[in-house]
């Protein structure tokens, strides 16, 4: 078996119920770690678990944007596609997905997205208690704030939303805007 | 004659720049090797996200690790490859190197700063030495530099104003913000000398290049004007123009290969397509930056040189050097101030620009005996909105956020213009700050990576504690709020110097005065590595000058100007080996 399908046997396992949270932790580390390429990409519910996340690290309010207001969900999506970061990338995000579900799953009995607003807080927090949840939330709310006040360029902060929200002005030049079809 | 070029210059930053420009100008053929990418100002734009969240402009550590040593708990050290750490101690890796992404704050150093061991004396547990040459010998390519890189500012006599040949900068200071006039207020009224930071910015066009445009995202960005005088803009494009010089971009040196009377034979590169090419030139420069030519030396032994080019001594990669010092910085609220005033505060552009020097020595009873001090800047804080957000998302060891993130990021950009305060001092040399190659550890090309220990000795700290007080003072004085001061020993990425000390004695040196290798007739080093000691400012200008001084040497030593030039282009193709 490759290194990548230990992984996601693991995974499974813990997602299962067959396996203890530790495992997952121990697990969801490695595969963070792993730079095997298209290792762990993310299906379609596990974005929308994402996009959950993102809303409630920063909510969208009126006359203040959150993380839909930002496109923080199409920022990110973007940034794991960037060959730079690319695959372990992609992989430290998944895995934190994972660690969160199982921490839902085990709590509540369902997933992030089903959770109300103080379920979701309850859960969040306990996943900045692993050393890999932590992590992982770390660098989701990095990310939201280069979506907040990155170059639109990069495919966050719409027509400069964030500057606007916090009275920052840009430098100049700016970024040239993408090429159809190619990463910025 | 079957070489390449008359000079052929490893490294395209302060070092080297002004080698390749001096050699080219004066008739010589030269060819400039670069690691990097060949970037130029229609390639730079303000985006934090490129240059400063995603470091698109370094070396990636995970394809060019180094490997930084770190001191155990209960003695010895661990070595930790800067792949997995991910702090790294790369600078700009492109044509003109970190020059391109300086602020350009150019101080000269002080004829204090080139006999600091018969001034002082020594200190305990720090190598300091006396520099083989004196202030007199630098001065002229302080005024070169003025002059060919473009240095912008105005002389304001203080009690540390070192000697000048000329009686003011070539080029008027680059606009002031209006904190600049708080700052002369509050010096004033304590007695201190706040005088104008000479920078490296032309405040309009001249030499070719345009004049700053004053976006307010000058350090760490790529200058979009050519305002900046990095190496690129202010040298190597006219060593270029002059039809004599050709740079290789992505081309990296693996070694330099010696004879048997101990010259540099040729040197062996790979290009950009992995291909292993040759040089052969009739004198080499290194200037790499202080690590990255330590390791290259220490790569390329021969039959006279069993521990590495120019290693006789043993000292190739010892007296690491960084730039000491500590910070501080304030906060100017918004709050109860009218409206005028507060535009002023939030205009984005013009530069703060104050520096003091009046601890450039401290005699100071409450200090201790007379001792080196150093430089305090003002600046603005750093044009990174992303990383002054992120520091609000963290409190206490636990992240903000929701709700309460947004309320602490309005309250944040809201509530007023911070200033910065920079203190710099000597980073002591002592025998636990040093280069050597790292026996595992290799890079994407199969070359041993640089193994680097960076401590800091204690008396940096002392030294930045009083001076970022100093700074703290004046904040405090200026009504800022939320003063903070603190001295710091981790080693700033960007002012790397050391390595290669030059010196009159080839037991206690590794370069003569001239910056020519004692053991190596052929080859010079040009980057900071030559540095005994730092001096309190950065060393870029240090370095620009003393490579305009070897400069000369290297003419001299081709045949003179003119003389012996060969005038043609550097041959075109290295030949590949066989």
């Amino acid at each position: 078996m490759t290194r990548r399908g230990f992984l996601v046997r693991a995974l499974r396992a813990v997602i299962a119920g067959t396996a203890s949270l530790p495992a997952l932790r121990a697990a969801a580390a490695a595969l963070a770690t792993s730079a095997a390429p298209g290792g762990g990409d993310l299906d379609a519910p596990e974005w929308a678990v994402v996009a959950a996340v993102l809303d409630h690290l920063l909510p969208s309010e009126a006359g203040a944007p959150g993380a839909r207001d930002v496109h923080a969900l199409g920022y990110l999506r973007l940034v794991v596609d960037d060959p730079k970061l690319g695959p372990a990338e992609r992989a430290l995000v998944r895995a934190g997905v994972v660690e969160l579900e199982a921490i839902c799953g085990e709590g509540h009995g369902a997933g992030f997205a089903a959770l109300d607003e103080a379920q979701r807080e309850a859960a969040l927090r306990r996943l900045e208690q692993s050393p890999t949840g932590g992590e992982w939330l770390a660098e989701m709310v990095d990310f939201l704030m280069e979506a907040l006040l990155g170059d639109p360029s990069h495919g966050g902060n719409p027509a400069g939303i964030g500057w606007q929200w916090l009275g920052v002005t840009p430098g100049f030049p700016r970024p040239p805007e993408p090429r159809a079809g190619g990463a910025p | 004659m079957s070489r390449d070029c008359d000079l052929c210059v490893i490294g395209s930053g302060a070092g080297g720049g002004p080698p390749a420009y001096v050699a080219a100008r004066a008739g010589y053929s030269v060819v400039v090797l670069e690691k990097g990418p060949w970037l130029a100002e229609g390639d730079f734009f303000k985006d934090e996200i490129a240059c400063c969240r995603r470091a698109v402009y370094q070396s990636d550590p995970r394809q060019e690790p180094q490997v930084v040593e770190g001191e155990r708990e209960g003695g010895g050290w661990v070595g930790r490859s800067t792949a997995e750490s991910g702090r790294s101690l790369w600078n700009g890796n492109c044509v003109g190197g970190a020059t391109n992404f300086m602020s350009g704050y150019f101080h000269r150093l002080k004829p204090v700063d080139f006999h600091l061991l018969s001034t002082f004396g020594p200190i305990a547990g720090a190598n300091v030495a006396d520099w083989p040459i004196s202030y007199a010998d630098l001065e002229p390519y302080y005024a070169r530099v003025e002059a060919e890189v473009g240095v912008s500012g105005r002389v304001v006599p203080h009690p540390h104003q070192e000697p000048r040949s000329t009686p003011d900068f070539p080029y008027p200071p680059v606009a002031e913000h209006g904190i600049a006039r708080l700052i002369d207020q509050a010096c004033g009224e304590l007695g201190y000398h706040a005088i104008p930071t000479p920078r490296a910015i032309l405040p309009a066009a001249a030499l070719g290049r345009d004049g700053c445009a004053y976006s307010g995202y000058c350090g760490s960005y790529g200058c979009a004007t050519g305002a900046k005088g990095s190496s690129r803009a202010a040298l190597l494009d006219r060593a270029v123009a002059t039809g004599r010089c050709e740079i290789r971009p992505g081309a990296m040196v693996s070694r330099l290969v010696s004879d048997r009377r101990g010259r540099v034979a040729y040197l062996e590169y790979l290009d950009g397509g992995g291909a292993r090419r040759r040089v052969d030139a009739r004198v080499y420069v290194i200037a790499c930056g202080a690590i990255e030519t330590a390791r290259l030396l220490l790569a390329s032994p021969g039959p006279r040189h069993p521990r590495g080019l120019a290693n006789g001594s043993g000292l190739v990669g010892r007296n690491l050097i960084f730039a000491g010092g500590g910070a501080g910085s304030g906060l100017l609220a918004y709050a109860g101030r009218d409206p005028r005033e507060v535009a002023a505060l939030r205009e984005v552009g013009p530069f703060i620009n104050r520096a003091l020097q009046d601890w450039y020595v401290i005699d100071d009873p409450a200090f201790g005996p007379a001792a080196k001090g150093g430089t305090i800047d003002f600046l603005h804080r750093p044009p990174a909105p992303i990383a002054r957000a992120i520091r609000q998302t963290r409190e206490g060891g636990r992240l903000v956020w929701g709700g309460p993130l947004k309320r602490r990021l309005e309250a944040h950009f809201a509530a007023g213009a911070g200033v910065k305060v920079e203190a710099y001092c000597d980073w002591l040399p002592h025998a636990d700050c040093f280069v050597t190659l790292d026996p595992q550890v290799r890079d994407r090309w199969g070359l041993p990576v640089a193994r680097i220990r960076a401590a800091f000795h204690p008396h940096n700290l002392q030294v930045g504690w009083y001076l970022a007080a100093k700074g703290a003072e004046v904040l405090a004085r200026m009504g800022a709020a939320e003063v903070v001061a603190f001295a710091s020993g981790t080693p700033p990425a960007n002012l790397v110097a050391g390595t290669c000390r030059f010196g009159s004695d080839p037991q206690t040196s590794v370069l003569d005065r001239d910056c020519r290798a004692h053991e190596v007739a052929n080859l010079f080093v040009t980057d900071g590595s030559f540095m005994p000691t730092g001096g309190s400012v950065p060393h870029t200008w240090t370095i620009y000058a003393n490579a305009f001084r070897v400069a000369d040497r290297i003419i001299a030593q081709l045949g003179g100007r003119g003389a012996g030039a060969t005038g043609r282009p550097p041959g075109r193709q290295a030949g590949r080996d066989g």
